[in-house]
């Protein structure tokens, strides 16, 4: 059986107090249901692990009805954000997505932190949160920054934070009408995910999983020529989920059938 | 960073209703703590990458992958598995189930699918077809072709429903 | 016969049922392998003295300290050196072993332990290899007269690991002739057995004695090799195998155990050493294969001749393979009427992980060009594939090989009822799980299909359907030479003593249904346990779906002459001569009287006590004379359904024909065929070890995807077909591997058929099945 390495413990309830921890010796951990295998693996070797999910701050949904908002803390798990009753009515798409991540165990642990932070890019949620125009709150303890998204996840296992930042919530706009999302997984992660907001005058397409990081394109409803350009300049991985042109033949089959324009 | 962190902690759980204090390694993950501290053997490891569910135990009615926990998140938590269903003689009905409709062969995924059909059952007692295949596809089985197990978590579902129109609930 | 609840289902459920990885010896040691990090390569030096001073460590163990052990295994070639002995030869081979007090601290120190390379060429497929003149054995293993089962090792050093021939008629000239010849050529991936407990052994060396409790298959063949290796008698090697978490083949042989025994030798400690998935990819996986097929038919489209080529990768050991190639030969014609034939087939030697038994043994990787062979041809001659198959299989009694037990099945009736399955109308229900389990048997024709609930029937917009059949007959059985022993005691109640390692078949509740039924005794009267060669006697192997028939037979064997031994005291108390000793309903007729089992054992020994022993012996000898043992029939038929956007294939309805002779447990049976179905399945549509340089491209359960509970077929029919014409007990025959052969040929013909394009190469994921779709529209 795989064994992990020696590894030290920081636990605290004091946000503060776990924010002058965070370094590149010392790893945040919530779920770790990333961090735990990695680890096994011998792909990180932290000294020691730094548990935030005793900091209150980090577990919080809080729900704005006034400004349309829900701020989910990073620490939340997938199964807790999928159930909260609020997020399911405001947020329908990403409670149906957070409710098929991984499997039941994945969502029990897993948070919603710590899969944007670990960056796989074959995953649901970073696209279903950059379709949602989602910011997230960076915390280190020099302060607090916000940043877009698209701007925290920069490619394949990869973000802005720097190594004593942690994301502390994101939060995320009500979903407009017209929202889905649909993916193409054959493996144990999506090959495909596709966040769709469609009005009456415009498009919306997230592209995810395929791709290194998730991608958005805002089009006006009917651009044909500019959703086939957007298709066109995406860059889709090449692994075992399938070749560049298997997916991009899927992401244009998959728009041919919901917008009703092949791209 | 200062001081080194403690490579060690002390925990306090409930484990099948009996409670347990230890000095656990901050890197001794659930399952090896049920395996080689408690003789809890029922919990099996094969995949250790979340995917294959042989190691599914209860955290707080949670199912957990017990193969990539860690043992030191356990303090304060109350811990099920396979060997904490059954009420003395008395078989848990999804182990019932799992016999009557010969859902097992080699047995070795068996504990992990069990506590997953539990889980199930407990946070969704109607459970239907979707319900069953959602929650259970996350578990492997390479001996069965899985038709047998959807039937025993089917028939448990069953007569832990009919169990609960008795009781009046 | 009767589908009595499985004997272990109370053990198994609880959580109590022991498996080796859970076994615990008094002041037990753990091990960690240091594994190659090079496919082929010279190792130049091994430095362990930060290991050795690392805390907990007690030995760290490498080639050069095994002393005068015999340090290379392998049953058939002795190629296999316990640790790498100067050289590597695949990703992952063990280059040393680390004894220490926790897992934990093995697992530290084995990170201290430096080794160097010096790299040689590395040749990862057999194309390659074969070509080579650099050799990945610089030896031959082979001595004079060495064989096993009639495969003799290679005696060359140029990457063959074994070659063989079948021919007979003149193939070449009756191709020259045929009316019509078809050409298939198909690739059989590299898959892992994956059962879901990885290879695990726990050793105790002490002088004179070596105890190993592990995941053997076949504990007394470990015994044999082990007692080798170590220089000692048969009977100072107990290996005890306690319930297997899956085997499937793959845990046939000798794998951890020398390894484990060599780190308590070397250590003086009992050793555990245990495998996570990686290593059990780097233990054993099964032979992929090229496989090209030429079949000739004459103008009435009847077979004139087959020349069959077969290439096995079969990585840096021999292992088994050499005998999974030679009855993958004698399994690659199909069950059909040959006039000429001409198989040759080569295992090469590559620089990958060890290859060996895996459920099918060589007929799955046959079968695929096989079947998928005559699919084409089907085509080719305007003529429907199962119209094709009809007007060539072999008929009961007919011979597939010369001097080789004539055929004991009726292919063509398992065929038509495969047709009835398919043509018949989904049944519906009201409460609709994701599939059914359709039912039904074929010796009792009136026995209506269960009626159990189905999605869908109705082609959806968007997919194309395709449907296909497949036969195959293997020579099954293994060598016919088992063991069984019972012990009845005072009560009447029995102990049955028998090797067969209990793997999730059922082995145990079986063999329990067969001496009940002999003895005349209740099923809970009978009680049998785990294998432990110290205890139980000898059996060849747990294999070639071999237990119900030929341990079977044992098991009867021994009843009958437990029945003699009661008679005889039976005589012997009541005073008269034993001929006039009858048994008839469970009771023994002696004198005037009729007494039970139990009366007679007390009466004999005067007391509430003692016991009567019976023992059978299966050999070489009638029933069993003629070998294989039993032909292992696999008939299926599928129908799937692709996605024309993404590729993906869904598995409509699987039939599959239990053709067993007699079912002694339908439910064990059924179990069976769905399980090796189901792995068929996997092999078809999702599974493949991916080398795509020296290492393992995916060696973890998220890339290596096996068949999951969504991926089950949406409607399954089960027909057990009960001729009673096998050899074994009540006219049983073997199942357990049939219903895995025919499926990959099967689901890769109906994808064709649904896409247009015949595939080439398994498994068919839904990238491959969208380069075939945009194939088929050009």
């Amino acid at each position: 059986m795989a064994v992990l390495p020696e590894l030290g413990l920081v636990r605290s309830g004091d946000l503060d107090e776990v924010l002058a921890t965070v370094d590149s010796d010392h790893a945040p951990y919530a779920g770790g249901t990333e961090l735990v295998p990695a680890m096994g693996l011998g792909l990180r070797r932290p000294e020691a692990i730094v548990d935030l999910k005793r900091v209150e701050a980090l577990q919080g949904i809080v729900v704005d009805a006034e400004f349309g908002t829900a701020t989910i803390g990073a620490a939340v798990t997938h199964r807790r954000l999928s159930d909260h009753p609020a997020v399911r009515e405001h947020l329908p798409t990403l409670a149906a997505a957070a409710s098929r991540v991984g499997n039941a165990r994945v969502r029990s642990t897993g948070t919603v932190g710590g899969n944007l932070c670990f960056a796989e890019p074959r995953s649901d949620l970073g696209c279903v949160l950059l379709a949602l125009g989602a910011t997230a709150e960076v915390r280190s303890a020099e302060g607090t920054r916000t940043t877009s998204i698209d701007e925290l996840i920069v490619g394949a296992f990869e973000t802005s934070l720097t190594e004593n930042e942690i994301l502390a919530s994101v939060t995320v706009p009500f979903e407009p009408p017209g929202m889905s999302y649909w993916k193409l997984q054959s493996y144990e992660r999506p090959t495909l995910g596709v966040a769709l907001v469609v009005t009456e005058d415009q498009w919306q397409v997230t592209v995810g999983a395929a791709t290194e990081r998730p991608t958005r394109a805002v089009l006006a409803a009917g651009d044909a020529a500019g959703l086939a350009a957007f298709v066109d300049r995406l860059e889709f991985s090449d692994d075992m989920t399938g070749p560049p042109d298997y997916k991009r033949s899927v992401l244009r089959a998959h728009l041919g059938r919901t917008l009703g324009a092949a791209p | 960073m200062t001081s080194p962190a403690a490579t060690s902690t002390v925990i306090r759980a409930r484990v099948n209703g009996r409670d347990v204090e230890m000095l656990v390694p901050v890197r001794l993950t659930v399952a090896d703590l049920l395996r080689e501290r408690l003789g809890l053997t029922g919990t099996k490891v094969s995949c250790e990458m979340q995917v294959c569910g042989a190691c599914t135990v209860l955290m707080d009615g949670d199912p957990i992958s017990s193969c990539t926990a860690l043992a030191c998140d356990l303090d304060g938590a109350e811990v099920l598995t396979v060997e904490g269903l059954a009420r003395g003689r008395d078989l848990h009905p999804v182990q019932e189930a799992f016999m009557a409709a010969n859902a097992l062969q080699c047995g070795f995924c068996t504990p992990g699918f069990i506590m997953m059909a539990v889980a199930l059952l407990d946070a969704c007692p109607d459970a239907g077809p979707e319900e069953i295949r959602e929650w259970m596809d996350g578990n492997l089985c390479r001996c069965t072709g899985y038709a047998p197990i959807e039937t025993a978590v089917t028939l448990a579902a069953s007569r832990l429903a009919a169990a609960a129109v008795e009781d009046g609930q | 016969m009767t589908a009595v609840p499985r004997s272990d289902g109370w053990e198994k459920v609880t959580g109590r049922a022991r498996y080796a990885v859970d076994a615990v010896l008094p002041n037990m040691a753990h091990a960690a392998v240091v594994r190659s990090e090079r496919a082929h390569a010279r190792i130049t030096s091994i430095d362990r003295a930060e290991a050795e001073a690392a805390p907990g460590v007690i030995a760290v163990v490498t080639a050069d300290d095994l002393g005068h052990l015999v340090r290379r295994f392998g049953h058939i070639v002795p190629d296999h050196a316990i640790l790498a002995d100067g050289k590597v030869r695949y990703y992952g081979e063990p280059v040393t072993v680390v004894v220490a007090e926790t897992p934990h601290q093995a697992a530290d120190a084995a990170e201290l332990v430096w080794v160097e390379y010096e790299d040689l060429p590395a040749l990862t497929d057999a194309a390659t290899a074969l070509a080579s003149d650099v050799f990945i054995h610089e030896q031959s293993y082979a001595e004079p007269g060495q064989e096993f089962l009639g495969v003799a090792p290679a005696a060359s050093a140029d990457n063959v690991a074994h070659r063989a021939e079948l021919v007979w008629g003149d193939a070449e000239a009756a191709l020259a002739s045929a009316a019509t010849v078809v050409e298939t050529t198909a690739a059989f991936p590299i898959v892992y057995g994956y059962a879901m407990e990885t290879y695990n052994a726990l050793a105790d060396w002490q002088p004179g004695a070596l105890h190993v409790v592990s995941t053997a298959q076949h504990p007394l063949m470990v015994r044999n090799e082990l007692a080798r290796m170590f220089s000692l008698p048969l009977a100072a090697v107990r290996v005890e195998v306690p319930y297997i978490g899956g085997g499937y083949g793959s845990k046939s042989y000798t794998k951890l155990e020398p390894l484990a025994a060599a780190a308590s030798w070397a250590s003086g400690r009992p050793v555990k050493v245990t495998t996570d998935v990686e290593a059990a990819m780097y233990t054993t996986r099964a032979d992929g294969a090229l496989v090209t097929v030429r079949t000739g038919f004459d103008a009435d489209a009847r077979i004139c001749a087959r020349d069959i080529d077969i290439r096995f990768d079969t990585g840096a050991y021999a292992d088994n393979s050499p005998l999974v190639l030679t009855k993958s030969i004698n399994r690659s014609f199909g069950p059909y009427r040959m006039p000429n034939l001409r198989v040759r087939g080569v295992a090469a030697y590559t620089n990958t992980s060890p290859a060996s038994s895996y459920r099918g043994f060589g007929a799955p990787q046959a079968a695929l060009a096989g079947e998928l062979n005559m699919d084409m041809a089907a085509d080719r001659l305007g003529i429907d594939p199962v119209e094709l198959r009809r007007r060539n299989l072999l008929a009961p009694g007919d011979t597939i090989i010369e001097g080789k037990r004539p055929l004991d099945a009726d292919l063509v009736a398992d065929l038509d009822a495969i047709v009835a399955a398919l043509d018949r109308p989904a049944p519906t229900h009201a409460h609709a799980p994701a599939h059914v389990a359709d039912s039904a048997s074929a010796a009792d024709p009136a026995s209506a299909p269960t009626a159990v609930p189905v999605r869908d029937a109705a082609p959806q917009p968007g997919t194309l359907r395709g449907r296909a059949v497949a036969v195959t007959a293997s020579d099954a059985g293994a060598s016919p030479i088992s063991t069984a022993q019972v012990r009845m005691h005072a009560d009447g109640s029995v102990t049955l003593l028998v090797s067969s390692t209990e793997m999730g078949q059922g082995s145990r509740t079986a063999l329990a249904q067969i001496a009940a039924l002999e003895l005349c005794v209740p099923i809970e009267a009978v009680a049998v346990g785990q294998s432990d060669t110290r205890f139980t006697p000898f059996e060849w192997t747990t294999g070639a779906s071999r237990t119900t028939t030929v341990v079977g037979l044992a098991v009867q064997a021994a009843c009958a002459d437990l029945w003699d031994n009661l008679r005889a005291r039976a005589a012997d108390s009541v005073g008269v001569p034993v001929e006039d000793v009858r048994v008839s309903n469970g009771l023994i007729h002696a004198g005037n009287g009729a007494l039970t089992s139990a009366e007679v054992i007390r009466r004999w020994f005067g007391a509430d006590a003692g016991e009567v022993v019976g023992v059978g012996v299966i050999r070489r000898d009638g029933a069993t004379a003629v070998l294989p043992p039993f032909w292992e029939i696999g008939a299926v038929g599928v129908e799937v359904s692709v996605d024309e956007a993404t590729g993906e294939v869904t598995v409509e309805h699987l039939v599959t024909v239990g053709d067993v002779g007699c079912a002694v447990n339908p439910h064990l049976v059924k179990g069976q065929d769905l399980g090796a179905a189901t792995q068929g399945l996997g092999i078809a549509l999702w599974e493949e070890m991916i080398y795509d340089g020296e290492q393992l491209a995916n060696p973890n359960l998220v890339e290596y995807r096996v068949p999951r509970l969504r991926d089950t077929p949406r409607r399954i029919t089960s027909v057990l077909a009960e001729r009673g014409d096998g050899a074994g007990p009540y006219g049983a025959k073997g199942a357990g591997e049939g219903a895995l052969n025919p499926v990959p040929a099967a689901v890769a013909a109906a994808v064709g058929r649904a896409v247009g394009v015949w595939p080439t190469e398994l498994p068919l994921t839904p990238p491959r099945v969208w380069e075939l779709l945009q194939q088929a529209k050009q």
